[in-house]
């Protein structure tokens, strides 16, 4: 376990290719997500993907705005905003897929941005596992994870899959420490606790 | 009788001839072997024409003399179906690497533009002309588009095997390797309209649509390809303006036949 103020200084020390669970609770989430697309990338030619099936992208872009992060290097894959009918125009920087039952069409774009836009790191953000799992079954979902992350590993890509912790699943646990090489649970900052768990 | 030349060349050694597309070379093992004639089947809409054209643009830019024979549509119209790729550039058009021929002008210089029935004699004259371009401009990679149009003239089985035949040994006496599109309907139980083209070509790319839960993914596979061992898993395709993307088809554990987990069109 990390605190959240804590999670910069353990995203610095991650090598290349690896791929982490982030358990994360609904108060850090955020400041999580400020960590990992302004404080890990800062200083860095990294480029970050950013894959939501949670929240629309227009809302996140809306919440990077507000804390004055820079999108330059950020590509959103939003597969959320077409199935809630809120996908009407297509703003820069966002690239839809239907559905978040397509996990195939979430894999090809998320390609096609890693050679639309070749960048000497590549930061890909899955948020989140959870919400992946309302519209997937969990085998299809673990295999698509498996895929996935090999394929991402093989770039050399930092892969990090969110999950919330007040929608704890034993079976997503398992499906994470299966194919991730960290799992890391990130608690609030006036919280004590150990450090993370090693996989 | 002249000595004919036997020896077997291992898969591993045939020259291949690289697509271009990332992951259609890895499914193939580095790419189709050099002078194969490949057929590209599938319905309307599953993405044959856009990667047979992302084929030629490819060997364009390794220089290798490409052409584009347009049975169906009008090849002005084509080009604008490349001009959105990220590699694409005109001067390998203006070079000459790249060239598109509609086949209505091969068949009025031969006399057949009002045919609807070729014969024998027609057939060999048709090869023949085709033959001579591939030689005087050294085509290396060669697509038709479609030969099922091109059939639909020629009404017999018989013809049909005929014109296939001489086709694809010409092609191949030439070192040009070939993708020559095949049209079918969604419920179409084989790879070819005729049955006969399936048969003779020496590799099948089979493009689809698969409706998974009321999802409609475009895929791919290769059932088959002469001089190379290669994958026979069904890819799901993007089609991008980096080119045609490829994942493997998700089968959460395993989809039965008629489970409704998913339907081929």
């Amino acid at each position: 376990m990390v605190s959240v103020q804590g999670l910069p200084e353990k995203l610095d020390s991650l090598e290349p290719g690896s791929a982490v669970a982030l358990k994360v609770d609904v108060d850090s989430y955020f400041e999580v997500i400020t960590a990992l697309t302004d404080k890990f990338p800062r200083n860095r030619e990294m480029q970050v993907i950013y894959t939501t099936s949670t929240i629309s992208s227009a809302t996140i872009i809306h919440v990077l705005d507000a804390f004055d992060i820079s999108r330059d290097n950020i590509q959103f894959v939003d597969a959320v905003s077409y199935m809630t009918m809120g996908a009407s125009k297509q703003p820069e920087g966002v690239t839809f897929v239907e559905s978040p039952t397509m996990l195939e069409n979430i894999s090809l774009k998320i390609e096609y941005l890693l050679k639309k836009y070749p960048a000497d790191e590549n930061t890909v953000i899955i948020d989140s596992i959870d919400s992946l799992s309302i519209h997937n079954d969990n085998r299809i979902l673990s295999e698509f994870l498996h895929i996935l992350i090999s394929n991402l590993r093989s770039h050399d890509c930092f892969t990090f899959i969110l999950s919330v912790s007040e929608q704890d699943s034993e079976e997503i646990d398992n499906m994470l420490a299966m194919v991730c090489d960290d799992f890391i649970e990130v608690r609030p900052e006036n919280e004590s606790g150990s450090t993370e768990v090693e996989m | 009788m002249a000595d004919k030349d036997y020896s077997i060349i291992p898969d591993k050694e045939r020259e291949r001839c690289v697509t271009g597309i990332e992951a259609l070379d890895t499914i193939l093992n580095g790419g189709i072997p050099r002078s194969n004639s490949v057929l590209v089947t599938g319905s309307c809409g599953t993405g044959k024409t856009t990667l047979s054209l992302e084929f030629l643009v490819h060997g364009a830019i390794k220089e290798e003399n490409c052409l584009f024979i347009s049975v169906t549509e009008d090849s002005k119209k084509m080009l604008n179906n490349i001009v959105p790729y990220d590699f694409f550039d005109q001067s390998l058009i203006e070079e000459g690497n790249l060239s598109f021929i509609d086949i209505p002008d091969l068949y009025d210089e031969l006399g057949l533009l009002e045919k609807s029935e070729f014969s024998f004699k027609e057939i060999d004259e048709l090869i023949a002309k085709i033959e001579k371009i591939v030689v005087e401009n050294d085509i290396k990679r060669l697509v038709i588009d479609s030969v099922t149009s091109v059939c639909f003239q020629l009404k017999t089985e018989e013809k049909i095997r005929d014109f296939m035949l001489h086709l694809m040994k010409m092609l191949s006496s030439h070192g040009c390797t070939s993708l020559l599109i095949s049209e079918i309907s969604p419920e179409e139980p084989r790879y070819s309209q005729y049955g006969v083209e399936e048969a003779i070509a020496d590799g099948i790319i089979m493009m689809g649509n698969l409706e998974r839960q009321g999802d409609l993914l475009r895929t791919l596979q290769v059932v088959k390809m002469r001089g190379t061992d290669h994958s026979r898993a069904k890819y799901v395709l993007d089609l991008t303006a980096v080119g045609v993307l490829l994942v493997p088809l998700l089968k959460g554990g395993g989809v039965k036949a008629g489970s409704g987990g998913g339907k081929d069109g």
